[in-house]
């Protein structure tokens, strides 16, 4: 089992250079095809260098495509960012498809990715617009000149009546009805 | 000879004999591999870092396709000539003359042209329109506020970042490599040169707005430009603009006489709320809450409208005069 | 036993009051007899009460939707932010922020998009809420696309315990990065029509 991508760089999501705010520029500077004139594994690469090369640098005139070959050695794709990085992929074994396909992954990325963990899906640098909340926001006027420590406020807002006050308050209402009675009975006399 | 011959058959059909009882698999990595890749290993690090190998030192490489792309990348039509001139620093052409001399040729074919000029030239460009980009999207920021932020965005520092983010790092000729901020920022002045030249003024305005302006997206204009004694300007600008006498008014406090003491002041002009502040202390909260007036006053809060980045700044707006 | 019997006697006699209580509770749960329990139509003063609240209600909303329209018309609204919802999810966006797309998505580099579905804009003085989403064209969001790759190596690893078995899977899974441009205000807020018109059907 590989958990290395425990120990891997991680980092945030950004963008070389605002890129995409003003003009869109194309992050890969230079890709370089390396392989074999007559070896196998090659095959795929040659076969795409053969149909597809010319094709894809007329597509794309920003990048700058070398093609090297070297004997009996393994096909590799080298690509090189405006940011410095550089991305090195071998294509051993590989077929036309499949480097086209990893030829375009290289074109539309930033740097190379293979080798940063992201912690988060967005970048922003404005966080609040609203403004942050704090204490002292939306607070009563009369909680101004309050003089702490005070009685009033530092009772609980929702304290429940307690027993002895609900029976005090029973024995009062029964009171002023047994004295509304009285008179009433006194009246009725 | 033909006895030799016969015993040498003799021994190779003999071999097989010998190998079939011990069957050995044939081995990919070869034994030497090892060792002398460890071998390698512990002389490079003998020798220490070394330093960055020139990109142009490469097998792979040409240095007009490179040029070519340069131009393509970012969407412009450089003259090639002009572009080459522009990524040639003073240091390398005299460099450059020095070895030809030494040859003997003629000092008529000697001249090699550098981007003095059109780094001169750039950087006139860049700065008026940078100017003019921060007057029309930051109207009511006063003029020395303008100007920290202009020569935040024209420092060395800035230019070098763009210039290394546009790949000049390995088109620049210069005596040492890699290249330093200062030669990096004067080798984009004179790309932007080039431009004016090769496709007129316009296009190299939008260069300057696309890839130098763009360097404020969500930057905190605070940290480029702080009024120093916020609380002194803040009664300067109220004066001026007849808002009423500045009065900082507390708003609310708490933990008073503790470490974790925080106080929220106001500030009022003519009964009308300016700016509010925190600090750890009245004084601190005042400057917080005049700063924080100030900001609303000249317009440049973190929630102000953001930089228009597809803004069109008329060519008559923009100083060129010189 | 004789207790269980019992029990059952008494179950079964009181079978009928359970049977009509469950009826009820399945009435309660039902959707169609709840429409039939609504409430008696109110009585005419009552009415009127309502809407004399509804104008009042109305009033000030169209009174707050032409502060807001004010404040845009003089660009005084500062900086807007809103939440968007982009391939099964919301991201809270203001302009110059990068925002990524998990899995595969068609949009390639350097392609500019509008995010439509908008679901709550906001500035510094007022927020715009959708229900669920706001009108469309009011609010327009515009965004390129800066990158597309794939992510890091994941390892998928599955073992059973003494049963011989034991799975490894590598993954890469594509990623796309997008920087908003722009969030603007379309056209001004108006406090009637969206109370009136039916929201548009969308397709996907």
């Amino acid at each position: 089992m590989s958990n290395s991508h425990l120990f891997l760089k991680s980092g945030f999501p950004r963008a070389p250079l605002q890129n995409g705010l003003g003009r869109y520029v194309c992050q890969l500077q230079r890709i370089t095809l390396k392989f074999c004139k007559n070896n196998g594994s090659s095959k795929g690469m040659r076969d795409f260098i053969e149909n597809h090369l010319v094709d894809f640098a007329k597509e794309n005139p920003g990048i700058v495509v070398y093609v090297k070959p070297r004997r009996h050695r393994t096909p590799v794709l080298v690509g090189e960012y405006l940011n410095g990085d550089r991305e090195w992929l071998s294509c051993r074994n590989s077929t036309q498809e499949e480097i086209t396909k990893w030829v375009d992954l290289l074109r539309t990325q930033n740097g190379s990715s293979s080798s940063l963990r992201l912690r988060k899906m967005w970048h922003t640098d404005v966080p609040s617009i609203q403004g942050p909340w704090t204490p002292f926001l939306l607070r009563s006027p009369e909680a101004h000149g309050q003089e702490y420590p005070s009685v009033e406020a530092s009772k609980p807002l929702d304290a429940p009546q307690t027993a002895t006050e609900k029976l005090i308050e029973l024995f009062r209402q029964q009171k002023q009805l047994g004295d509304e009675d009285v008179l009433s009975q006194k009246r009725a006399e | 000879m033909s006895f030799l011959r016969s015993v040498a058959g003799a021994l190779v059909l003999a071999r097989p004999l010998n190998s079939s009882r011990t069957v050995q698999t044939r081995r990919h990595i070869k034994r030497w591999v090892a060792p002398t890749l460890r071998e390698l290993a512990h002389r490079q690090q003998k020798q220490g870092p070394q330093k960055p190998e020139p990109r142009a030192g490469y097998v792979e490489w040409n240095y007009r396709s490179e040029l070519f792309a340069f131009g393509k990348r970012l969407g412009e039509n450089f003259e090639l000539p002009q572009l080459q001139e522009a990524f040639t620093q003073r240091s390398y052409a005299h460099q450059e003359e020095e070895k030809q001399r030494k040859l003997g040729i003629e000092e008529g074919d000697l001249k090699i042209a550098d981007n003095q000029e059109l780094a001169k030239m750039g950087s006139h460009i860049a700065r008026a329109y940078v100017e003019a980009f921060l007057k029309q999207s930051l109207p009511k920021v006063p003029k020395e506020g303008q100007e920290a932020i202009a020569s935040y965005l024209l420092s060395t520092e800035t230019l070098a970042n763009v210039s290394s983010h546009l790949g000049t790092k390995d088109l620049i000729f210069t005596t040492e490599y890699p290249p330093s901020p200062e030669s990096l920022a004067e080798s984009l002045q004179a790309v932007i040169g080039a431009l004016a030249d090769s496709s007129g003024v316009e296009r190299a305005f939008l260069f300057v707005r696309d890839f130098i302006c763009t360097q404020l997206n969500q930057k905190d204009l605070l940290d480029l430009w702080t009024p120093k004694q916020p609380v002194q300007l803040l009664e300067e600008i109220c004066q001026q603009r007849k808002l009423g006498e500045v009065e900082p008014r507390l708003l609310g406090d708490c933990g008073k006489n503790t470490v974790l003491a925080a106080y929220h002041v106001g500030i009022y002009a003519n009964r009308q709320l300016l700016g509010k502040g925190f600090g750890e202390d009245v004084p601190t909260a005042t400057e917080t809450a005049a700063l924080d007036a100030l900001q609303s006053l000249f317009d440049i809060h973190e929630n102000r409208r953001p930089f228009d980045f597809g803004l069109q700044v008329e060519t008559k707006n923009v100083r060129l005069g010189n | 036993m004789s207790f269980l019997a019992q029990t059952v006697r008494q179950v079964l006699r009181q079978a009928p009051t359970r049977s009509s209580a469950l009826t009820g509770a399945m009435r309660s749960l039902s959707l169609a007899p709840a429409l039939w329990q609504q409430n008696k139509p109110a009585t005419a003063d009552a009415a009127i009460d309502v809407a004399a609240i509804a104008k009042d209600q109305q009033k000030e909303c169209q009174s707050i939707c032409e502060r807001v329209n004010q404040q845009v018309a003089k660009m005084e609204q500062g900086r807007l932010f809103a939440v968007v919802h982009l391939c099964g999810k919301q991201f809270k966006i203001t302009a110059g922020d990068i925002i990524l797309v998990e899995g595969y998505w068609p949009p390639t580099i350097g392609d500019e998009i509008s995010l439509d579905k908008v679901l709550l804009a906001g500035a510094r003085d007022f927020t715009l809420i959708g229900r669920p989403i706001l009108e469309s064209g009011l609010v327009t969001v515009k965004a390129t696309v800066v990158e597309k790759t794939l992510t890091h190596t994941k390892t998928h690893f599955r073992k059973k315990r003494r049963k011989q078995y034991m799975r490894i899977n590598f993954q890469r899974s594509p990623n796309t990065m997008i920087r908003i441009n722009s969030i603007e205000l379309a056209r001004p807020v108006d406090a009637s029509s969206e109370a009136e018109k039916e929201p548009s059907r969308r397709l996907f």
